[in-house]
Order: C-alpha cells, then sequence, then structure tokens
C-alpha cells in the first residue's frame, strides 16, 4: 500500500549526457509556470544530470531565452 | 587555443541589411586578429523571455569561434559592448571543437514566421 513508483532520470532514460543551454524546448520541461527550477524530488533527475540542468537553465536566462519570473505578457 | 560560443542579440527594428552589415562587421574583427571562426548563424528573430532594453523581441546570432589568446575574450567584449546594435551578449566557452552543423532552430523556425505574420 506504501509502495510509490520510482522516478527515473529523464536524461538517462532519453540517454542524454550534454545539456545545451540553447534547447529551450527541453529546459522549459523542468521549470514550473513561475519560471523556477523544478526540485530533484519532484522530477527525479540524477544529481549528476540536475548539476548539469541547473547550469544550462541559468545560461538560458542570462541570454533571455528563458525567464528568470515569469509574468503575464498578454 | 580554445573555443568559445557566442550568442548576441541584435536589435528586433534593423532590417536584414543591417544584420548582414553586424554579422560581416563581427566576423572581420575576429579575423582581424587571426582568430578563426568555426560557425556563425542567424537564427532568426524570437520573442524573449524578459525585456532587453525595453524590447520584447530580438534578433539572435550565434557565433562558435577559436581563439588564440584568451586576452582576445575581453577586447571582443569591449567590441561588442561598443557595437550599438547589439542589445546583449554571452560568451561561453566550449570543451570541444563545435560541429559545423548549424545546431539546432528546427522548432523555432516556425515560431518566427508567426511572428512575423503578426
Amino acid at each position: 500500500m506504501l509502495s510509490s513508483r520510482k522516478k527515473s532520470c529523464y536524461f538517462k532514460r532519453n540517454n542524454i549526457q550534454e545539456i545545451d543551454y540553447k534547447d529551450v524546448k527541453l529546459l522549459t520541461k523542468f521549470i514550473n509556470d513561475q519560471g523556477k527550477i523544478t526540485p530533484r524530488r519532484v522530477t527525479g533527475t540524477s544529481s549528476k544530470m540536475h548539476r548539469k540542468l541547473v547550469v544550462a537553465i541559468k545560461r538560458a536566462r542570462n541570454i533571455a531565452l528563458l525567464p528568470f519570473a515569469a509574468v503575464d505578457r498578454d | 587555443m580554445n573555443y568559445y560560443e557566442v550568442l548576441y542579440i541584435l536589435n528586433p527594428n534593423s532590417n536584414k541589411e543591417q544584420i548582414a552589415e553586424v554579422m560581416s562587421e563581427v566576423s572581420g574583427f575576429v579575423e582581424k586578429k587571426k582568430h578563426g571562426i568555426v560557425n556563425h548563424d542567424f537564427w532568426g528573430k524570437k520573442q524573449l523571455a524578459y525585456n532587453v532594453k525595453k524590447h520584447k523581441y530580438g534578433n539572435f546570432v550565434l557565433l562558435n569561434t577559436e581563439f588564440n589568446n584568451a586576452d582576445f575574450v575581453n577586447e571582443f567584449k569591449v567590441f561588442l559592448n561598443l557595437n550599438k546594435e547589439v542589445m546583449k551578449y554571452m560568451i561561453v566557452k566550449l570543451d570541444e571543437k563545435p560541429s559545423n552543423e548549424p545546431s539546432q532552430e528546427e522548432g523555432s523556425k516556425d515560431e518566427d514566421k508567426t511572428q512575423e505574420e503578426n
């Protein structure tokens, strides 16, 4: 009854070794609607790949590919 | 000898000739100092995640280079700061030689078209 499905690392499943900060489509999977980085306990990303992911997201934010904080732009 | 990736954003109001002019200025500056250019691609006009110099859109250009000495990075930054068309840039050092093929921009091309129509 207490059994919970173990989450697996997205990057391990898809055999991705390096994360490019220009790959916005991939990176948006790991940020929430506020633009915050989703924690590892939610996504199940391995710690090695999460460190790379964080660097990539922060680089993308720096060059305006991703938001620092999401705002309504209607 | 190091490889660097420079992604810079140009003013969204500049036309194609102005963009080509800036791109040739940039590659001219790099080649004048005997540094190599691997790749120099125009991505197209994209929406920015936040406003940059009060602009909502920007023309993205990706440049992959090979600098012979690291001091050139600072020179290059000064050059980009002085260029009025360049709104923002980022220089990233690469571990390996970048591939010659344009790396991405398959999905985003559709977005660009819709933006132009609007």
